[in-house]
């Protein structure tokens, strides 16, 4: 995909590292105004699947969990229907965002965030859903 | 950087089969061509077009869900050659299972849950007792369901099960018209709405408000569907206003969305209105002249109402309820191919760790037809990541039997030529798509579809087409 030319100057990128469950760590960053999902595209970061419906709020594919203070002082708290999405992510936690709805701002530079993808409590949760929904 | 765990062992070849490519196939195959860099993925569909029931399940006024297919694309776009379609071949008819265990390393069961579950009840062979399931086929372009006879001449719909499916289905129903127009609707479907009488959707589940298995997102569309109005039974949801604060997030959020639609005033502006309705077993359907003009249904006791687990108990109270049409979608359910294991139910794989085929190494199941119909795709999605991890932990760890090569695709396209089926490939494919794109833009439509099997093969092989006003149709 297309890689943002701006990238190099300092003033402007915002670093951002993103975590997966079984710890593996992707150091990257973006520029004022985008969003996680941005980043995960434009820097081509291997998380399989993420950002499916390209942020329109139809998906929750682009999940992460912030710390609780990250979580506190993100600008923009989430609408209805963010919510709704992420009612359905899979790991659900109280500090949970979609990623596709976070926009870097200077203020945010060294965030760390999660991406709940555990495969073991993912094949776990799903059959206990599984069984629990079964009609 | 994504082929860090795997590098060790990663230059022989490694041939996978694929079958099915809607979510679960494509995002398995996905995960394996970045992790293991000499793979190459065969993925099959029964279907003559790829992506299954994000094509043919998600309804056509949700186009961002179809977004992922532009996730799907890259993988064609980006895989050097390393990944081929073959569509229009069903597994278990034109190859078996044994035959793709044999030419391939691996084999990966992705193919989804296709079959209906059926109501059960007297009367339910009347005409216009249909499932939910192909109904959805029928508007969404599904070859097989394209000439569903269906007679909107009515006011009043029931629509059975409390899931996604079942208010989709309300939603296309009593969604205004040009709501859906500049959808991908298949066109016959269209036509067909317009002429509908329906006004009255009444929805009724067996258990309770706290046992609904629609999520928030899709309710709440249908709360802010223009021109209709929610009416919930308020004695219902009583109960379950002390506890509302106490539930789980989402189940939570879900409630207090109900309550809310209960306690609004009716919007008597709105001549359409959608109706849930608990605790009711179907019983029978009634017919008048072999059509369908109600539906009897038991009165259900519920024991636990306040879990989710609740039963239900049914009573000898009885109710009937008038209607000219009936969609039921009480769940789906995996045919599952011969060859392979199955549990008790008869209708989902069995499997170990949720994903490795019990007995046969080197097969692996994933998706709706290894764990049931539930689920979004994001769910499908991270079972699937899952899946690919345990197959490269196999192909690792040495489980994977590969130290001969396997014919893998040549050996297919050997089998198909003799057998004279006429696949699809990712490059056929392609000239469907565009066609499709083409016969929407003079409608003013993402795409129309082409719906016969027969014009879809044409297209594809570019042998003469269907032309902008042709597509299927009735
Ligand atoms: C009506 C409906 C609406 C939905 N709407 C949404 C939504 O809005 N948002 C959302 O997130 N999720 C939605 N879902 C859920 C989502 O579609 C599923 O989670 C997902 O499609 C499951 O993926 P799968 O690959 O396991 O199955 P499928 O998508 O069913 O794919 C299976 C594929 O295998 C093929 N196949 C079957 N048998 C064979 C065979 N013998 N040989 C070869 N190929 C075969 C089928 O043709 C199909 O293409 C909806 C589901 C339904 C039923
Ligand atoms: S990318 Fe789908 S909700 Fe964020």
């Amino acid at each position: 995909m297309h890689s943002s030319s701006c990238l190099r100057n300092g003033s402007s990128s915002i670093r951002v590292t993103f975590v997966t469950s079984d710890g593996e760590r992707h150091e990257t960053s973006g520029k004022e105004g985008d969003t996680l999902l941005d980043v995960v595209v434009d820097k081509n970061i291997p998380l399989d699947g993420y950002g499916a419906c390209e942020g329109t709020l139809a998906c929750s594919t682009c999940h992460v969990i912030l710390k609780q203070e990250d979580f506190d002082r993100l600008p923009n708290k989430p609408v209805d229907e963010e919510l709704d999405m992420l009612d359905l992510a899979v790991d659900l936690s109280d500090t949970s965002r979609l990623g596709c709805q976070i926009t870097l701002t200077k203020d945010l530079d060294g965030l760390e965030v999660t991406v709940p993808m555990d495969l073991m409590t993912c094949v776990w949760l799903l059959l206990a859903v599984a069984v629990i929904i079964a009609v | 950087h994504g082929w860090r765990r795997f590098s060790s062992s990663t230059a022989q070849p490694v041939r996978i089969a694929v079958v099915g490519s809607g979510p679960a196939g494509f995002y398995v195959a996905g995960s394996l061509l970045r992790q293991l860099p000499a793979a190459t993925v065969d993925i099959f569909d029964k279907q003559p077009v790829p992506f299954g029931l994000v094509r043919f399940g998600v309804a056509p006024d949700h186009p961002e869900v179809k977004n992922c297919i532009h996730q799907f694309e890259q993988l064609f776009d980006k895989s050097d050659g390393r990944v081929n379609l073959f569509c229009n071949v069903a597994i278990g008819s034109d190859l078996t299972v044994e035959e793709l265990r044999a030419d391939y390393h691996a084999v990966v069961m992705a193919y989804g849950a296709e079959r209906e579950r059926r109501l059960g009840v007297p009367g339910e062979q009347a005409a216009n007792c249909i499932s939910g399931r192909s109904f959805v086929g029928w508007y969404n372009g599904l070859p097989q369901d394209r000439h569903l006879a269906i007679d909107f001449d009515t006011d009043t719909a029931i629509v059975i099960g409390h899931g996604n499916v079942a208010l989709d289905c309300a939603r296309v129903l009593l969604s205004p018209l040009d709501r859906l127009a500049s959808t991908d609707l298949s066109d016959y479907a269209l036509e067909a709405l317009a002429k509908s009488r329906v006004e009255r959707v009444i929805l009724v589940g067996r258990r309770g408000p706290l046992q609904v298995s629609f999520t928030i997102k899709e309710l709440r569309e249908l709360v802010n569907l223009p021109g209709s109005t929610a009416i919930v039974e308020s004695t219902d949801l009583e109960a379950t206003r002390d506890i509302v604060a106490s539930l789980p997030r989402p189940r939570r959020r879900l409630t207090e969305l109900m309550l809310k639609a209960a306690d609004a005033k009716l919007k008597s502006d709105q001549t359409k209105s959608w109706q849930l309705l608990f605790r009711r077993t179907p019983l029978q359907v009634l017919t008048a002249a072999e059509r369908v003009s109600g539906a009897r249904f038991g009165m259900n006791d519920l024991v636990d109402p306040l879990t989710e687990k609740a039963r239900a108990v049914i009573t000898d109270r009885e109710e009937t309820i008038q209607c000219g049409l009936i969609l039921y979608s009480i769940g789906y359910q995996t045919i599952v191919l011969p060859g392979l294991p199955f549990n008790q139910s008869g209708h989902v794989i069995r499997t170990i760790d949720g994903c490795r085929v019990e007995d046969l190494p080197g097969v692996y199941a994933t998706g709706w037809c290894a764990r049931g119909p539930t689920g979004v795709i994001a769910s499908t999605q991270a079972e699937a990541k899952a899946t690919a991890d345990l197959i490269c932990a196999d192909v690792e760890s040495g489980a994977l039997q590969r130290r001969e090569d396997r014919p893998g695709t040549e050996g297919t396209k050997r089998r198909l030529m003799e057998r004279r089926v006429q696949w699809i490939s990712w490059d056929d494919w392609r000239r469907v798509d565009c066609t499709e794109r083409e016969m929407g833009q003079v409608r003013g439509k993402p795409r129309e579809k082409l719906t016969s099997v027969m014009d879809i093969v044409r297209v594809a092989r570019g042998t003469g087409g269907s032309s902008a006003d042709g597509g299927g149709g009735v």
